[in-house]
């Protein structure tokens, strides 16, 4: 093995470990030993990388505090090596690390909020679309709808929450007083998509997200409205157009064009 | 394979914070350097603005994650986006650092510095090539700021910049506030590291702040510069002619007026001295 390999190997293993101080390698100087300096590396992975996620987890940092959301984000450090070129990446594992920490006990909707910032980020991101537009749904002759794809744009996504978290960020991304925390009576779903540079997002109830599901696995506008009125909810013709509508208004849909 | 890189003049980092101050009011900045990594996503905000403000500056790209030094592959996907970009905002020139960022598929975030031997040169010089064969152009690279020296490393730091810079046919973007932050960290003398370097490469010029801490200086990119790297900048130009300049500035950014002011200084000091330099 090279020179070259061998160092790189033995500095970065000795960063991250945080514990070892590698000193073997590097010399000494007037100012500062070998470990005071190398100690500067180990220091500044970890800042980075905690500032890393607070820019990406900026609602959880300020629900927990400063002090203890670095010293939960220095256990992730410890276990999570970013692996991406870039550093926005790094907290995609987070939410679900969160998750499985014994200390946050039963509050788990922390987890969650730090998956919907995640989320939010994602869709800030995503592949431009340009939504359709009622104009365009109008010129298509009416025989020909049964035929007709509908595509949710790139940036569309569904999540399902436990606990009120939607408000909880609401609230602290406002400084306003944060709502009480409660868990829901059964999962409540919210979408996020991002039409042109805004990033929206509303809750949802069961049946329009399984409305949203049928439409986003059916090949075309008749395969949708065939499953969803299998459903057999009430007025299910009715509310499969509907919905079609409402989604069009909201420009969850990618053009046609 | 080479396109020639123009004289830009005085720039500055484009920073999110500034956004909307630059489309609003179009200041007078010649040019403006983008963090390449900000703008490697598929669509959005982001890289909305920038294709506004590329109508109206002209756009430099500077990468964090290239790894150049790394014992790893060539991460070649990267590459080919960053080519992506490039073209798409017609960037005027494609900088990174002479470092190492990550090894075994690991990225640190951070800019290490390689040991200063004669296989890293020949490492280093072989990938800069590959890079530059796959860009079609050639790449600028940094010195990095460092806080060890390694027991590997053989000739001074500016004999292992030189030579990777003129090895690999490659340009210099110089860091004068790296050459101080590693002055005093290392204990050698600025000028001596300036005085040996191939000016006829050195196509762009960074100027930032650091934290002195005593014992050491980290480059911490969030204070205005000093005195002392003001100086080391004027003898640089002095020595080597008008180079496109900008002040670099990643935390604690102050209001877009406060770096404009700042950008003036290094204007007056260049232009006070050597008319642009014919590049060889």
């Amino acid at each position: 093995m090279s020179s070259l390999k061998v160092l790189q190997r033995n500095f970065l293993n000795d960063v991250m470990q945080l514990e070892h101080a590698g000193s073997s390698y590097i010399k000494d100087s007037n100012k500062l030993t070998a470990s005071q300096r190398f100690r500067l590396y180990q220091d500044g992975y970890v800042l980075r990388l905690i500032e890393a996620l607070g820019d990406s987890f900026t609602t959880v940092e300020k629900f927990l505090g400063s002090e203890r959301f670095a010293a939960i984000a220095e256990n992730y450090i410890l276990n999570h090596p970013s692996r991406h070129y870039s550093i926005r990446e790094y907290g995609e594992s987070f939410p679900k690390f969160l998750a499985t920490i014994d200390s946050l006990g039963n509050r788990s909707f922390i987890a969650e909020l730090a998956e919907f910032e995640w989320m939010l980020g994602r869709a800030f991101d995503s592949c431009n679309a340009i939504p359709m537009q009622h104009a365009e749904l109008e010129s298509v002759a009416i025989d020909l709808w049964p035929e007709l794809r509908f595509s949710f744009l790139p940036s569309f996504l569904s999540l399902s929450f436990d606990w009120n978290t939607p408000q909880l960020w609401k609230a602290l991304t406002e400084n306003l007083t944060l709502p009480d925390i409660k868990i829901n009576s059964s999962p409540e779903y919210w979408v996020i998509w991002r039409p042109e540079l805004d990033t929206l997002f509303r809750s949802v109830d069961d049946e329009e997200i399984f409305a949203m599901q049928c439409m986003q696995q059916a090949d075309n506008f008749a395969g949708y409205c065939e499953t969803f009125i299998r459903k057999q909810w009430d007025q299910a013709e009715l509310k499969a157009v509907q919905y079609l509508k409402r989604w069009l208004e909201d420009r969850m849909f990618v053009g046609l064009s | 394979m080479k396109k020639e890189c123009p004289y830009l003049g005085y720039g500055l980092g484009l920073r999110t914070a500034h956004y909307q101050t630059i489309l609003e009011t179009q200041p007078a900045v010649d040019w403006f350097e983008i963090i390449t990594e900000n703008y490697l996503v598929p669509g959005g905000r982001p890289l909305h603005v920038l294709e506004k403000i590329r109508r109206n500056y002209p756009l430099v790209m500077h990468g964090v994650s290239l790894s150049i030094g790394s014992v790893d592959e060539l991460n070649l996907d990267y590459v080919q986006r960053i080519k992506k970009l490039a073209d798409d905002i017609e960037a005027q020139w494609i900088s990174d650092h002479l470092c190492w960022t990550g090894v075994n598929g690991i990225n640190a975030h951070d800019l290490l510095p390689l040991p200063y031997s004669e296989e890293a040169i020949q490492h280093v010089v072989e990938r800069v090539q590959r890079v530059q064969d796959m860009l079609g152009r050639q790449i600028l690279l940094e010195n990095v700021s460092s806080y060890v020296t390694f027991r590997d490393s053989l000739m001074p730091e500016w004999e292992f910049v030189s030579e990777v810079i003129k090895r690999a046919d490659c340009l210099l973007l110089l860091d004068v506030n790296n050459i101080y932050v590693s002055a005093f960290n290392h204990d050698f003398d600025p000028v001596k590291y300036i005085d040996a370097l191939p000016g006829q490469r050195i196509q762009q010029i960074h100027l930032a702040g650091h934290t002195n801490c005593g014992t050491h200086i980290i480059d911490t990119h969030d204070e205005p510069v000093i005195d002392e790297v003001w100086a080391l900048y004027e003898y640089t130009i002095r020595r080597f002619g008008k180079i496109s300049t900008m002040i670099e500035r990643d935390d604690n950014i102050p209001a877009f007026a406060e770096l404009h002011t700042e950008l003036q200084k290094a204007k007056q000091i260049a232009e006070k001295l050597e008319p642009l330099r014919e590049f060889a």
